[in-house]
């Protein structure tokens, strides 16, 4: 009996330690966050008076559509470009090309983000970067302030980072298709199965889990970051191109007022559970 | 004696670090530098109990760190210096000097500082930053809950490192009344320590190509815009966040003439005779620029007006309506772009003018040094050019701007001990030598210098000084922010406040409409800083903040 | 696979896809060398040309503050991985290959910390770190790295060693290895693969980590960490040192660059050996 007891234990402690520094550091910050968010800025109870001010705030409103556009391209994204890389990183046999290749779009993953974002900047800018190309070029009628145009702004933020091919997700298809048992190309050779046939047949099914990962990875971190918007357009011009999340940062640190910060941030952590939830029931079926 | 002797060694290393400019006012200023705090640190070593002396108020035996959190700035290279000089005279405090590299980090950091035990907050902060974060802007807000010293009982107080004279006697009683002023009136939260000019930079060669004369007058400057435009210059201004310092100095030509309603009287609760004696019956004379030098402004009577009057008075539409006419001609979304674009667009010629501090005269310089020959130009800077007709309810002359630039105030802690260290060290910086000190390795670490320095006996290359004085204006222009509601919403409301400001710039609506949009976001703004401040609009009694 | 390949219309686009991609995604990386070897105003004035003439000064500026903080970012990363990573693979390997009461339940309760927005955790770990007397050392960064970097890292290995054949561990039980025994014996070996992953990650994310540094060290230069001294140096006066920026970032990547290339070798190997057992 105590043997079987040990046995049922074991898991619980592979996982405490996870736990244990959860507890200190997240649970104890969302709980905090929580009773925070029904305070005002004196820390008097003001009941749900900040959540009430959430929905009636115009700028949030704005920042959550912004952010739907801004989370629905940076997930297809995430998942198009790193699959289509490492598909194609497949099927080059050669050992050093591919070798060489995969390191190759790795090692990009190394410039921070930051630098990237600051990049990107420049090539935004007015008077140099893409318009300097589209001048020479002469497509005049093109040329855009794309990080002050309202009308540009929002497109611009989406599109920085192309190709995105992003280290980490290319690094988890890239192990997801090397991970697929040899048996089920041998029967695929036999079929006498093109490159086509082994993506559409063999790769797609069984790259799902993976998928799955990356959908739920770039969900979370297009939702929860706010440092490429706040880094290039600050939330404007005006805030066109406010987000929750940097919104959020705005009212707690600009202004001290954690209680309304907070009733955002909650709205904001219940909003991507929710969606985290719908895809990872969307991608199941397949398993 | 071990120590009497390693002093000496330190100060003679310290005195060499220091340029040849200061050797002609040296011996004197150098024996009570390390004299009287020395002594006591001897004394304190035999008798082995804590000095009780006047000049050295910490326990000498005791190690303590103090703590001095800036935002990466020119003179942060000095600042370091500073640290290390300090530790020499007084190993028995470490001087940390704690740098963050942007704005947004540095008040995260202060909010964060603060939300915990203070007495674990650094010591020596950017004032302005604590109280914009912590106290909407309000200063006196920021004394009352006790996040920032008074450091005015400290102006006369002996500055050991200044020949044993007063801390008051290397200031010009103007700077500080611009301090009081600046920090709420009734207490002072920084000292100064230099200023900050503003002014147009030009291109001359774009001027004399285009057959342009430099501005005289406002509708000149206007003018000159409308020229460049129509020959295919599509920002005749490059300005950034920055250029709201015209916005101010337009809004000063009209609110001067009724600035004696927001000075302290005498019989308010903060009136205080010796250092307000200049309000007493003070009446704007538009012969005389500078007849309100000396004034302080009265928070309470401030928060009255905006109060009574709201954002969307018949002279901020005029203020805002005038300043339009120039945004029209700056670039897109120009108050929430950073002033590298700006500079950039000047320095590539693509705006013949830039709207600009003196803190980026020596990088725009460095830099057009650094570009190829063909890209080089010549360029000077004018003044904000009066008005030739003023609108309704303006006056022609507009004061340019001058003002305090590094706001550095000290956080109050419960320890007695580490507060007299804190204020020593304070008192150490802002002594002629070691400010001399800070612009000299400001220069040899490679940056510039951001402006002019106020203390007394600061001296600079006459090649500098020369540059510097392009930006010092005839009279200068007060702070009216505050009233024409320029950024005085919450930081939350901020973008909304940039969205209605760019589209006033590009005559999408008008100043009357502006200020219609902006009113609840003012008023959220100044009920708030009303409510903190506990005001209840009698400045007649004295009021607790809540 | 030794058979001569056809050279097909679809063999030669997507040879064209890939060499796009990798200009594309390498191009951030070629602009900052380009941007390393120009004066700043340059950068600004001929955003896409080359240096002419190569410009060493920003390496020599950056050379003159940068070893301190790297090494301080090396210690911090070093030992954050190392509790990283052990922990991921308990972690990963309880809740991918066991079952036990409430598994699902904690699982989500791990997935859900990853959707905490940032701003909401930085003062109650401030407070925390503070409560734990740690402010000021690098201990202040690395408990609270290590407690947010192995999240994702956990959601990771999951899925990987839920994909781990079984039959492997029915072998391994049936010659009566315990838990442990297949933990360490054959789930660790074969997660070579993702762990190098989450470690790569995590890594990036906390050496070029600048917000969190900021408020829990306050010690002064001695002990800064990598990010914040380059913007510390390059940024803050108005307008960044792009040039000085690129160059500092170069510098401090040759460690990262040196360990990940190293690793990519394990990598390989990893999954030859996934391959092969599989």
């Amino acid at each position: 009996m105590k043997k079987t007891f040990c046995a049922k234990m074991i898991p619980y402690l592979f996982i405490a330690p996870t736990v244990i520094l959860l507890a200190v550091f997240s649970y104890y910050a969302i709980g905090n966050a929580v009773f925070t968010s029904f305070t005002d800025k004196s820390s008097n109870f003001i009941g749900i008076r900040n959540y009430v001010d959430a929905f009636h705030d115009e700028m949030f409103l704005t920042s959550f559509k912004n952010q739907v556009v801004i989370t629905v391209a940076a997930v297809f994204f995430s998942v198009f470009f790193p699959l289509l890389a490492s598909e194609l990183l497949f099927f080059i046999k050669h050992k050093k090309i591919s070798g060489f290749i995969r390191t190759a779009f790795v090692i990009p993953m190394l410039v921070p983000s930051i630098v990237v974002i600051l990049i990107w900047k420049y090539l935004y800018n007015p008077n140099f970067g893409f318009n300097t190309i589209l001048q020479k070029i002469g497509a005049n009628g093109w040329i855009h302030n794309w990080l002050n145009d309202e009308k540009t702004a929002l497109f611009a933020i989406v599109l920085i980072g192309f190709p995105f091919v992003s280290g980490m997700y290319f690094l988890i298809f890239h192990s997801g298709l090397n991970m697929i048992g040899e048996e089920l190309y041998e029967a695929a050779i036999v079929d006498g199965a093109t490159n086509w046939n082994v993506v559409k047949d063999i790769h797609l099914p069984n790259v799902k889990p993976y998928t799955k990962i990356v959908v739920t990875l770039s969900l979370i971190n297009s939702l929860s970051g706010f440092g490429l918007v706040a880094a290039t357009t600050n939330g404007g011009p005006g805030f066109a191109t406010m987000i929750p999340a940097l919104q959020m940062y705005k009212v707690a640190f600009g202004d001290g007022n954690f209680g309304y910060a907070s009733a955002l941030g909650v709205v904001l952590f219940l909003v991507i559970i929710l969606l985290t939830m719908v895809s990872r029931k969307l991608l199941k079926d397949g398993e | 004696m071990r120590k009497r002797n390693r002093s000496l060694a330190l100060l003679l290393v310290g005195a060499m670090t220091v340029s040849a400019m200061l050797a002609g006012c040296g011996n004197k200023s150098e024996t009570p530098d390390a004299g009287a705090p020395k002594e006591t640190a001897d004394t304190a070593e035999q008798t082995g109990t804590p000095a009780q002396d006047s000049d050295a108020a910490w326990d000498t035996t005791k190690e303590d760190t103090i703590v001095l959190s800036v935002i990466n700035n020119y003179y942060t290279a000095g600042q370091k210096k500073l640290a290390e000089e300090y530790m020499e005279l007084h190993p028995e405090t470490k001087v940390v000097v704690d740098v963050v590299s942007d704005n947004d980090a540095y008040m995260t950091k202060m909010q964060t500082a603060f939300s915990a035990d203070q007495n674990d907050a650094p010591d020596i902060v950017h004032g302005n930053f604590v109280v914009n974060a912590l106290t909407a802007s309000s200063w006196n807000v920021a004394f009352e809950k006790g996040y920032l010293t008074d450091l005015a009982p400290m102006l006369d107080e002996v500055n050991p490192y200044n020949d044993g004279k007063l801390v008051r006697d290397v200031f010009d009683p103007n700077d500080l009344a611009i301090a009081l002023n600046k920090t709420g009136g009734s207490k002072m939260g920084i000292l100064p320590f230099d200023k900050i000019g503003v002014a147009f930079f030009y291109n001359k060669d774009i001027f004399e190509k285009e057959g342009v004369a430099v501005p005289q007058t406002f509708e000149d400057l206007i003018a000159a815009c409308e020229t460049f435009k129509d020959k295919g210059y599509q920002n005749p201004i490059a300005a950034g966040l920055e250029s709201s310092w015209f916005l101010n100095s337009i809004a000063d030509s009209g609110y001067r003439t009724i600035e004696d309603q927001f000075l302290t009287k005498p019989g308010d609760a903060v009136w205080d005779e010796a250092t307000m004696k200049a309000n007493e019956g003070f009446k704007w004379d538009p012969s005389n620029l500078k007849c309100d030098k000396d004034i302080v402004n009265n928070d309470e009577r401030v928060a009255m007006y905006r109060k009574e009057n709201s954002v969307n008075t018949e002279l901020n539409k005029t203020i805002w309506d005038t300043f339009s006419k120039v945004a029209k001609f700056f670039p897109e979304n120009w108050v929430g772009v950073d002033s590298s674009q700006m500079i950039t667009d000047f320095e590539m010629g693509n705006s013949p003018m830039l709207l600009q501090g003196s803190f980026n005269a020596g990088k725009i310089l460095d830099d057009i040094n650094q570009l190829p020959a063909d890209k080089q130009f010549q360029w000077s800077t004018f003044q904000f050019p009066s008005f030739k007709d003023a609108p309704q309810g303006l006056e022609n002359t507009l004061r340019g701007l001058f003002v305090l630039g590094n706001e550095m105030a000290i956080v109050q802690k419960d320890s007695e001990d580490h507060m007299a260290r804190v204020k020593d060290f304070y008192k150490f910086w802002y002594s002629p030598k070691q400010a001399q000190t800070t612009y000299e390795e400001t220069l040899a670490s490679g940056n510039f210098i951001q402006g002019p320095s106020v203390i007394a006996g600061v001296t600079l290359s006459a090649e500098l000084q020369e540059k510097l004085d392009g930006f010092v204006p005839e009279g200068t222009a007060r702070d009216w922010d505050g009233l024409t509601g320029f950024t005085r919403v919450t930081q939350a409301d901020m973008p909304k406040f940039y969205d209605l400001v760019n589209s006033l710039s590009r005559g999408k609506i008008d100043a009357g409409e502006f200020l219609e949009q902006l009113k609840p976001y003012y008023d959220k703004y100044s009920d708030e800083g009303i409510a903190s401040a506990g005001f209840d609009l009698d400045p007649t009694t004295l009021d607790a903040a809540k | 696979m030794g058979v001569k390949r056809k050279i097909t219309p679809g063999y030669v686009v997507s040879r064209l896809v890939v060499i796009l991609l990798l200009i594309t995604t390498a191009f951030p990386f070629l602009m900052l060398i380009n941007m390393s070897l120009k004066p700043n105003v340059m950068i600004t004035n001929d955003f896409l040309g080359l240096p002419n003439p190569v410009y060493w000064m920003n390496f020599s500026k950056a050379l003159k503050f940068i070893f301190k903080p790297v090494l301080n970012s090396i210690y911090v990363c070093g030992i954050s991985l190392f509790f990283i990573i052990i922990i991921v693979a308990l972690s990963g390997y309880a809740f991918g290959r066991m079952e036990f009461k409430g598994r699902k339940v904690l699982y989500s309760l791990i997935l859900a910390v990853m959707m905490i927005p940032y701003t909401l955790l930085i003062i109650p770990n401030f407070h925390i770190v503070k409560g734990l007397h740690i402010v000021d050392t690098f201990w202040a960064l690395i408990i609270p790295y290590v407690a947010g970097q192995q999240v994702m890292g956990i959601i990771l290995a999951e899925s990987f060693f839920r994909e781990l054949p079984g039959d492997i561990f029915e072998a391994a039980r049936i010659d009566g290895a315990g838990e442990f025994g297949m933990f360490a014996r054959i789930a660790m070996p074969l997660s070579k693969p993702i762990l190098i992953t989450v470690g790569i990650t995590s890594v990036v994310a906390m050496y070029n980590d600048y917000i969190w540094p900021t408020i829990a060290i306050t010690g002064g230069d001695n002990v800064k960490t990598f990010c914040q001294i380059v913007f510390n140096n390059a940024a803050g006066k108005g307008t960044n040192d792009m040039g000085l920026i690129a160059a500092a970032f170069i510098i401090g990547t040759i460690p990262l660059l040196i360990a990940t290339a190293s690793c990519l070798k394990y990598y390989v190997q990893g999954m030859m050996v996934g391959a092969v057992k599989g």
